[in-house]
């Protein structure tokens, strides 16, 4: 974004786009919240939490908005789908080609004194 | 020009070369409605290919905010401006999507290769385009969610600001890389061949001993994905991590793998594939690929700006929340019937959605084996059931490489309160 006013001799300097902002967008907006980080696991109080805090800001946007109570209600709607299930992952045998990334080795001479021939592949949703 | 065809358009358009169409074309599909910025692909891919000295401007891979900010800045709004003064109030689509030949309707427009013919001197002009200046390409992301300073003071933030500001308005993420287009604009500009298309995967590379810096890819590409590079006087792009693809980066195992950025993505927003490609430029079917599935069966995925022309290999699932004659500008006429399926999922796109990275390795196929069902009710005010399915992902040797699976969890009372009732 620009440092300085826009310059009004430009011929390509915008100056002006109309952002309709209606409360259904809004009310929308929550709900995706809600719906996507109840996929990924989130249960009432960490989603009340998404919601609540400044540094989400989409999320919390749509708390000021719209409050509370209706942030509540979108967070219950989505976790009565969403909230019944999770998602299990299993990985193929490393035969299959799937890859096992080595952990970080630690370095020698440090309060953990693992070698750096002890690296063993990470074990990732098992 | 020649006439290529163009399915994103549904129709055929000019273009300065004749079509040829790569073995697999790479292809990308983005899961707008999970973008936080975390801005973890910007910096993969930064600290892979971008760190070096007069590399200090290039983003390869970028997130901005929308509509607020754009890198370099108004890249699109300046674009869709010069189309629509080339072609005033001519920039419509007509007819309904009715195969993948024209999915999304037809395009009446003029594409930025079309506007080139009457309105660009001199002839030897093929794409309708502009070179940003050095102050737009300066400023990746600044202001864009952050508090601007006062009013005439340069490279400064409010020292009173204490608060992020907060935009009292939507909004969205808008993550980008090279679309690694199938008519490339960047290709058909450059004056000494020094683009070129791979055949086996549709990536557009530039020629570093072929380029002589004349930026004219830079003013090309609508999606200014072209750089210039000061210190060596030549251009530079996204090369999508082609070793990873091929499979010969050490980390790979032999095996095609995703790209930095898309195995970077915390979000979950990514899924990239190798798709199978007709003559004519279309996807061949191939029910069983993912990519295929969310681009041309679910139609959850759609190509960013289509208009433009270039056929774009990037697509984006639109967010749900944006009012849509902005996403229509965005992602043409699809947008609509995209978010009503993405909104109300059904039982195969469920699954398929499961797919986004849980592995690195390139899926080329999927197979769901159905469960029984686990849950009827209503969601988003409509009838919904969720299956205990299982998503199988297989790779480019037919290897399986996970499984998904949803499930019910079963909740076991503690020794301790067995009796507690």
């Amino acid at each position: 974004m620009p440092y300085d006013d826009p310059d009004m001799t430009d011929p390509m300097e915008m100056i002006g786009v109309e952002l309709p902002a209606e409360e259904p967008a809004m009310e929308e907006l929550a709900r995706v919240f809600a719906e996507e980080f109840a996929r990924m696991g989130f249960d009432e109080r960490k989603l009340l939490h998404l919601f609540k805090t400044p540094f989400y800001a989409g999320a919390h946007n749509a708390y000021l908005a719209l409050g509370e109570e209706k942030i509540q209600e979108i967070v219950r709607a989505s976790l009565e789908v969403w909230g019944r299930i999770r998602f299990l992952d299993r990985e193929a045998d490393p035969g299959s080609g799937m890859i096992l990334l080595p952990v970080l080795p630690v370095l020698k001479g440090t309060d953990n004194q693992h070698e750096t021939d002890d690296m063993e592949p990470c074990q990732e949703d098992q | 020009m020649a006439k290529v065809f163009n399915w994103n358009l549904g129709r055929e358009m000019a273009y300065p070369y004749e079509a040829r169409s790569p073995q697999r074309q790479f292809a990308f599909v983005f899961n707008i409605n999970r973008c936080i910025a975390c801005q973890s692909c910007t910096m993969a891919c930064k600290s892979t290919w971008t760190f070096s000295k007069g590399q200090e401007h290039m983003w390869w891979a970028n997130v901005e905010t929308k509509p607020y900010g754009g890198y370099p800045k108004f890249w699109d709004m300046k674009i869709l401006e010069l189309l629509e003064n080339a072609n005033s109030g001519g920039q419509t689509w007509s007819g309904e999507g009715k195969s993948a030949k024209n999915p999304y309707g037809r395009f009446e427009g003029k594409t930025i290769f079309e506007a080139a013919e009457n309105t660009l001197v001199p002839d030897s002009a093929r794409v309708l385009g502009y070179l940003p200046a050095d102050e737009e390409w300066n400023s990746p992301n600044i202001y864009e969610d952050n508090p601007v300073g006062d009013r005439g003071v340069r490279y400064q933030l409010d020292q009173a600001g204490v608060q992020l500001p907060i935009h009292k308005t939507w909004f969205f993420y808008l993550a980008r890389i090279c679309n690694h287009c199938s008519y490339p604009a960047c290709l058909a500009a450059c004056p000494r061949k020094a683009i070129y298309k791979r055949p086996e995967d549709g990536i557009v590379l530039i020629d570093q001993s072929e380029c002589r810096g004349y930026r004219k890819c830079v003013e090309a590409c609508p999606y200014k994905k072209s750089m210039y590079r000061g210190n060596t006087r030549i251009s530079e792009k996204c090369i999508a991590c082609y070793p990873r693809v091929e499979g010969t980066d050490p980390e790979s195992g032999g095996q095609p793998m995703e790209t930095r950025c898309m195995a970077a993505c915390i979000g979950q927003i990514r899924m990239q594939g190798l798709v199978k490609v007709n003559a004519d430029g279309t996807w061949a079917e191939d029910r069983a690929h993912p990519l295929y599935y969310l681009v041309h069966v679910a139609k959850v995925a759609l190509p960013l700006y289509p208009q433009f022309g270039t056929q774009p290999n990037g697509y984006y699932i639109p967010p749900r929340w944006v009012p849509r004659p902005y996403l229509r500008q965005m992602f043409g006429p699809g947008v609509d019937e995209a978010i009503e399926r993405y909104t109300n999922p059904d039982r195969e796109l469920t699954a398929v959605l499961q797919l986004f990275r849980r592995s690195n390795l390139i899926i080329y196929r999927y197979e769901i084996k159905e469960g029984k069902k686990i849950y009827e009710g209503t969601l988003n005010g409509k009838p919904y059931a969720l299956h205990n399915d299982t998503v199988i992902a297989y790779n480019r040797d037919g290897k399986e490489i996970f499984r998904t699976t949803i499930e019910e969890p079963v909740h076991i009372r503690p020794g301790v309160h067995a009796n507690s009732i």
